[in-house]
C-alpha cells in the first residue's frame, strides 16, 4: 500500500470512530494538505499548522510540557488541532455537543497512527 | 435524430461547431460549479445564454463559456427550433471566432494563475481610454466606474456576477496594459496617534547603533 | 508607553527572521516547523517571529510573517495596527519579486500603512540594487533601501528609513 492510501485508510477509520467531525484534516507542519475531507482544506491547513506552531511555542514558553492539543472553541462547534508526530498535523472540527473527552481518546490514537505513517 | 451525451467524452469546443449550425437551445447540467446552462442558436450563432432561468450579458456569458469549455463533468442535450423566454440583446457570435478567443484566454489563465493578484488587492484607473483588446474592452466598460474609485477581484466578482478568478484574471491583464494599478494609501493616517513618535523613535535608534555623533547618513 | 510593532513580511527564504534576529535585544520567539517542500531551508515560519528593541521607555516590537501564500491570514492579523511595513527581499532572487509585488499590493491596498522595501544580499553580485528594485515596484526610489540582514548597523537602515519618511509626512500634513 502506498503512503497515501495508507493515510486515507487512517482517515476514513477515524471517520468512523467518530461520525459527529464535521470535518478532518491531515498536514504538514508547514501549513500543506496531505489528506482530507474538507472542502476548504488549503485554508484549513495552514490555519492548523499556525495554530500548532503557535500552541507549541506557548507551550514551551508557559512551562506547560509538551503540547497535548490545541483547541478553537466558538458557539457553534470545536476545531482541535493534534500533533501527528514531528511532521504532522491532524486538524478535526466538532459540533459544540461533541464529546471532546472521547474525541481525544481517538484522535490521539489516530495522530500517533499517522504520524507512523507520515 | 437526438443530439445528447456527455462532457465526460465530448468537449464543448467537439460540440459547438456541429450543433451551432442548428436553431434550438444546447442544454448543460450536471455540472460540477454551474447550474443548468441553455446556450440559443439562431442563425448559426450564439444569440443568448441563460444560466438558470437568468438571461446573461455578454460579459458573463463569456466567462460561462469559458468554465464550459473547460469542464471534463456534465451532460448536455440539444433541443431544436426552441427559442429563448426573452432576448433583449442578442449576443451574434460565431462560434469559431468565440472558440478560439475562449482557448487563448484559457492558455494564457493557466499560465499566469499562480501570479494573479490577491482577492482583496484594491485596483483602480489610472486613466480612462478603453483598452483595445476585445476581451478585455467589455470588462472595462462594465468595471470601470468601481475602479475609479477602488475596488478588489472580490468586490467586482459579486458586483458583476461574475467568477472571482475571472476577475483577478482581468485585472491582471488590466495592470499589464497599465490601465489600473493597486492603490497605495501611502503613509496617510486618520488620527495622529503616532505623531511625533516616529521622531523620537528615529533619534533613539540611530543613537542605539551608531553611537552619539550620528555617523550614519542616506 | 504603548509598543509600537512594525511588520516585516516578505517571499519565503528572503532573510525576514534573519534580520529581526539581527536587530532584535531579546532572544527572538519563532514558530518554525519543518519544510515540506523544497524552500533552500530546513525550516520555515508558520505563525510569526518577533523580537523587541528597546529605546529608553518605548517599546518597538518587529513581527516578522510567514512567507507563503497560504498564510496570507496571518498578513491581516499582525499588520493591524502596526507603525509600518517593512518589505524584505532577496536581491539575487529575481523570481521572487512578482509574489513579493503582490503581496505588497495586498498590504497597502487596503489600508494605509507606511511602508519601506529592503533588497538583502548587496554584498554578494550579481544583485538587484534600489535603484532598480524601485521601479519594478511601482514605488519612488526613497522607499526602497539596500541592506546586508546580517550585520547590524546595516539592517538597521530601512527601519531609520521608514521612520523618516512617517516622520517627513507627519511634518507635512
Amino acid at each position: 500500500m502506498t503512503k497515501q492510501e495508507q493515510l486515507q485508510r487512517i482517515l476514513r477509520e477515524l471517520k468512523q470512530a467518530l461520525p459527529e467531525l464535521r470535518s478532518i484534516v491531515v498536514a504538514s507542519t508547514d501549513g500543506l494538505p496531505i489528506v482530507h475531507d474538507a472542502s476548504d482544506a488549503p485554508r484549513v491547513a495552514a490555519m492548523a499548522a499556525t495554530a500548532l506552531g503557535l500552541g507549541k511555542r506557548i507551550s514551551q514558553t508557559t512551562e506547560l510540557g509538551s503540547l497535548e492539543e490545541t483547541i478553537i472553541r466558538g458557539n457553534q462547534g470545536y476545531f482541535v488541532v493534534y500533533a501527528a508526530g514531528d511532521k504532522g498535523v491532524l486538524a478535526v472540527s466538532a459540533p459544540a455537543d461533541a464529546n471532546l473527552g472521547l474525541i481525544h481518546l481517538e484522535a490521539r490514537g489516530f495522530a500517533a497512527r499517522l504520524a507512523q505513517a507520515l | 435524430m437526438a443530439i445528447f451525451g456527455s462532457l465526460n467524452h465530448m468537449s464543448l469546443d467537439d460540440l459547438l461547431p456541429f450543433v451551432s449550425s442548428r436553431d434550438g437551445a444546447l442544454e448543460i447540467f450536471n455540472l460540477k460549479r454551474l447550474p443548468r446552462v441553455t446556450l440559443y442558436f439562431h442563425s448559426g450563432k450564439l444569440q443568448c445564454v441563460y444560466l438558470g432561468n437568468k438571461p446573461l450579458d455578454s460579459l458573463q456569458a463569456r466567462s460561462v463559456i469559458s468554465e464550459l469549455v473547460a469542464a471534463s463533468n456534465g451532460s448536455f442535450e440539444f433541443i431544436p427550433e426552441i427559442r429563448p423566454p426573452t432576448c433583449d440583446q442578442p449576443l451574434g457570435w460565431s462560434i469559431d471566432r468565440m472558440l478560439i478567443s475562449v482557448a487563448a484566454t484559457l492558455d494564457e489563465y493557466a499560465q499566469v494563475v499562480d501570479r494573479l493578484p490577491h482577492p482583496e488587492t484594491v485596483f483602480s484607473l489610472t486613466h480612462i481610454t478603453v483598452p483595445d483588446d476585445t476581451r478585455i474592452s467589455d470588462f472595462w466598460k462594465r468595471a470601470y466606474i468601481y475602479l475609479q474609485e477602488g475596488i478588489s477581484a472580490q468586490e467586482l466578482s459579486e458586483k458583476l456576477g461574475m467568477p472571482l478568478d475571472h476577475c483577478r484574471f482581468y485585472l491582471h491583464k488590466l495592470r499589464q496594459l497599465g490601465a489600473v494599478a493597486p492603490v497605495r494609501f501611502e503613509a496617510r493616517r486618520e488620527k495622529p496617534q503616532h505623531a511625533g513618535v516616529a521622531a523620537r523613535l528615529l533619534t533613539s535608534l540611530k543613537k542605539r547603533f551608531f553611537g552619539e555623533d550620528n555617523a550614519w547618513s542616506r | 508607553m504603548e509598543p509600537l510593532k512594525v511588520v516585516v513580511a516578505g517571499p519565503v527564504g528572503s532573510g525576514k527572521s534573519t534580520f529581526i534576529r539581527t536587530l532584535s535585544e531579546t532572544d527572538v520567539v519563532d514558530t518554525e516547523a519543518l519544510a515540506s517542500e523544497d524552500i533552500g531551508k530546513l525550516t520555515t515560519t508558520v505563525a510569526l517571529d518577533y523580537g523587541t528593541i528597546h529605546l529608553g521607555d518605548q517599546l518597538l516590537y518587529l513581527f516578522g510573517t510567514p512567507g507563503q501564500d497560504r498564510f496570507d491570514f496571518m498578513w491581516d492579523v499582525l499588520s493591524e495596527g502596526a507603525l509600518g511595513l517593512l518589505l524584505l527581499i532577496r536581491g539575487d532572487k529575481p523570481e521572487d519579486f512578482v509574489p513579493a509585488r503582490r503581496l505588497l499590493d495586498y498590504l497597502t491596498s487596503r489600508r494605509p500603512v507606511p511602508f519601506v522595501i529592503g533588497v538583502t544580499r548587496q554584498d554578494l553580485p550579481p544583485v538587484w540594487g534600489p535603484e532598480d528594485v524601485a521601479p519594478f515596484f511601482g514605488v519612488p526610489g526613497e522607499r526602497v533601501v539596500g541592506l546586508n540582514a546580517t550585520d547590524p548597523q546595516s539592517a538597521v537602515t530601512p527601519l531609520l528609513r521608514l521612520l523618516e519618511l512617517i516622520t517627513a509626512e507627519e511634518m507635512a500634513s
